[in-house]
């Protein structure tokens, strides 16, 4: 087993590890569960690239990660845009 | 186990694409598509086509995820119930032939495709008179710039479309604001957004300048722009600028006139989209940068709508 089998067995658990992001993406319960879950699976993707890139010895998947870096931040912050929050407050800390 | 990766990878898009379109929450299907986004990327990766990935997160999970979202923001707002009515039997049965059949006639075309078919040998052998050596942003920019010039002006349209949609008395105002609505977590998106739109340009420009000779280029780079753009006006760090504002408009239009332009000049030369030997490089950074800028700028319109009156903010 050589470097590269080791970068794609790191790939497969990743991926693995993004399926289960799935299960929160159809249950919920809650609204921020499904978005959670979507960015989950992007950062997840993040490294599934990276590792990718490791394994095809293939520097622009880094690119490819960073591009997904920078735009996955983008629809949670468009969610949580005017919306009224439904959980519990923090509670309030003594300084 | 590059076979066992491809299989799951296989089976996972197939399974978030019919979750996309079965689920009953529209929020969850929205989900589903991003994620479907993102591992389509990623499904490009493994294929090697690094380019398309780029576009693929990018525009399909990055900006189309961030404008369905938005999306069932404002029709929420207006008191939808986003529910969709219960269609009749005929028009289900109907839709599902037409997208089978339409599925069918895609695979069969790509089928068609025979794999010796050497097309990749033969754009190899045009590459070197071009001075750059990603042979995507050649067959964009050089072999079949026609198309891309095209594509920039569909893209402007688009956005002429969005803001014809502006009620009678916003025209010509601003796109309704993205900023936060409440107070709480409000500096957290601030800061955000100013720390993002910086890296984002840097990150453009360096797509662009990198998608000469390795994947990236104009579109990748103008939706990173875009997206930078949108986390900036959503902490409230940018507002958008007014329809008819000068400086807008000159960013609007910039790429798609440069294109012809440098295109036009070809015809001096010989022909339409002529680049002459020795500058071909040279113009086609300088078209790609400047549409890059007009890319980035018209999805971020794109995605904040069409001017509305100043007494209906959000």
């Amino acid at each position: 087993m050589d470097t590269t089998d080791h970068f794609m067995l790191a790939a497969i658990a990743l991926l693995l590890a993004l399926a289960l992001a799935l299960f929160r993406a159809w249950h919920g319960p809650r609204a921020i569960d499904h978005v959670m879950a979507a960015q989950l699976v992007a950062t997840s993707g993040v490294g599934v690239a990276l590792t990718l890139g490791a394994a095809r010895d293939d520097a622009s998947m880094l690119d490819a990660a960073l591009v997904a870096t920078v735009l996955a931040s983008v629809a949670i912050l468009a969610f949580v845009r005017e919306r009224r929050s439904t959980g519990r407050k923090p509670r309030e800390t003594q300084p | 186990m590059t076979l066992a990766f491809d299989m799951i990878l296989c089976l996972m898009i197939v399974g978030t694409a019919a979750a996309a379109l079965l689920m009953r929450n529209a929020l969850a299907a929205i989900v589903f598509f991003i994620v479907l986004g993102n591992l389509l990327g990623l499904a490009w990766l493994a294929m090697d086509a690094v380019n398309v990935a780029m576009a693929e997160i990018a525009i399909g999970a990055g900006v189309t995820g961030v404008l369905l979202i938005l999306t069932r923001q404002r029709l929420m707002a207006l008191g939808d119930d986003l529910v969709s009515a219960e269609m009749p039997g005929w028009l289900r049965t109907g839709a599902l032939v037409a997208c089978a059949g339409f599925a069918a006639l895609i695979g069969s075309a790509v089928l068609s495709v025979a794999p010796a078919d050497d097309l990749g040998g033969s754009i190899a052998a045009l590459m070197p008179g071009l001075g750059i050596e990603n042979p995507v942003t050649g067959v964009l920019l050089a072999f079949r710039a026609y198309d891309t010039l095209l594509e920039a002006f569909v893209l402007l349209g688009a956005l002429v479309a969005v803001w014809s949609l502006a009620p009678r008395g916003a025209w010509p105002q601003r796109p309704a604001a993205l900023a936060l609505a409440e107070n709480g977590g409000h500096g957290v998106a601030a800061a955000f957004g100013r720390l993002l739109l910086p890296l984002a340009l840097v990150m453009a420009a360096y797509l662009v300048w990198a998608g000469s000779d390795l994947p990236g280029g104009a579109f990748q780079a103008g939706t990173v722009l875009a997206g930078g753009l949108i986390i900036a006006a959503i902490g409230g760090a940018v507002s958008w600028p007014r329809a008819d504002d000068r400086y807008l408009r000159v960013a609007l239009v910039l790429g798609p006139a440069v294109f012809l332009i440098i295109g036009l000049a070809g015809i001096a030369q010989g022909r339409f989209l002529f680049y002459p030997p020795g500058f071909e490089k040279a113009l086609i950074v300088a078209i790609e940068y400047s549409l890059a800028l007009s890319i980035g700028v018209t999805l971020a319109l794109q995605v904040a709508g069409p001017p509305v009156a100043p007494d209906h903010e959000g």
